[in-house]
């Protein structure tokens, strides 16, 4: 794992103002912790031993994924808005909805904007008479350039301390 | 950022009307004022991303002058504005026999307001 100041092999040094706030590592302490990874690893050894047709597996990985095209023209993005008289508002944009939830996005991220609920906010499929000469829904990168960009590093403003930490229970079944 | 930008717009324009309404004015009623004090209501919105957080080129030669103590590869350019960052955990249960499995939990730590 990257600690504070390490580079990647392409030159990024993980840190505040080169890559952002690096939490990882603290993420990862935090994981251990609240899973009480140790004991459950003795656990399942424990659980091996005394099984034989049934094994357990157990893992903890952290990760990070970089996002931008590597390709400089290809981190733009277009939409338009329009503002109907009956309160509604329709928003296209650049990006390809293909079951990922970015217009969903988009609609949240419009609503917010004018204080509306999402429920008045509508979006039309992406097409060039909206919006022209877009460039691919790839790389993880369409809600940042379409929608609003929530990295640390493109908000002014943003307090360093108030980044949410979040832990999600995706998936739990007959565990011990 | 583009569709951010275009509300923006629609907004700032929209400022003057609503400062003559009253606080409790919805935006229906700031939008059909507007339209009859004849203002654009539609907008569109453009984002490029800071020249200095995007673009790397991996055939790019490393310049004489480049400093001994920058990290190697850097002068490609910057690859990523920046990192998701997160943690996963993982349990799982298989059967050496008959080939079952399934996972017993998953706890996911995911940094960020996204």
């Amino acid at each position: 794992m990257y600690s504070e100041g390490q580079s990647t092999p392409f030159g990024m040094i993980m840190g505040e103002q080169f890559a952002g706030k690096w939490n990882v590592p603290t993420m990862f302490e935090k994981l251990c912790n609240a899973v009480d990874y140790d004991s459950r690893c003795r656990d399942v050894e424990e659980f091996n031993a005394k099984h034989k047709y049934k094994k357990r597996g157990i893992n903890i990985l952290p990760t990070k994924f970089g996002i931008a095209f590597t390709a400089k023209y290809m981190n733009q993005g277009g939409a338009l808005v329009h503002l109907y008289t009956d309160g509604t508002v329709l928003v296209s944009h650049g990006g390809t909805e293909m079951g990922q939830g970015l217009h969903t996005k988009v609609c949240q991220i419009v609503a917010q904007a004018f204080e509306i609920p999402l429920g008045d906010v509508y979006v039309n499929d992406t097409s060039s008479d909206k919006v022209a000469n877009t460039i691919p829904t790839a790389a993880s990168s369409s809600t940042d350039m379409y929608g609003k960009l929530y990295s640390v590093l493109g908000v002014v403003n943003v307090d360093f301390k108030c980044i949410n930490l979040m832990i999600a229970m995706v998936y739990r079944n007959g565990g011990s | 950022m583009a569709a951010l930008d275009a509300c923006t717009q629609i907004l700032k324009r929209l400022e003057p009307v609503r400062k003559k309404m009253s606080e409790s004015a919805s935006l229906k009623d700031i939008a059909e004022a507007a339209f009859f004090d004849r203002i654009d209501l539609s907008a569109h919105g453009f984002f490029a991303l800071d020249n200095s957080r995007c673009g790397y080129d991996w055939n790019l030669e490393k310049p004489e002058n480049f400093p001994d103590n920058a990290p190697q590869n850097s002068w490609k350019g910057h690859a990523f504005n920046y990192f998701t960052q997160g943690c996963a955990y993982t349990e799982v249960e298989i059967d050496v026999l008959t080939g079952n499995h399934k996972t017993l939990r998953s706890d996911v730590l995911v940094d960020g307001k996204s």
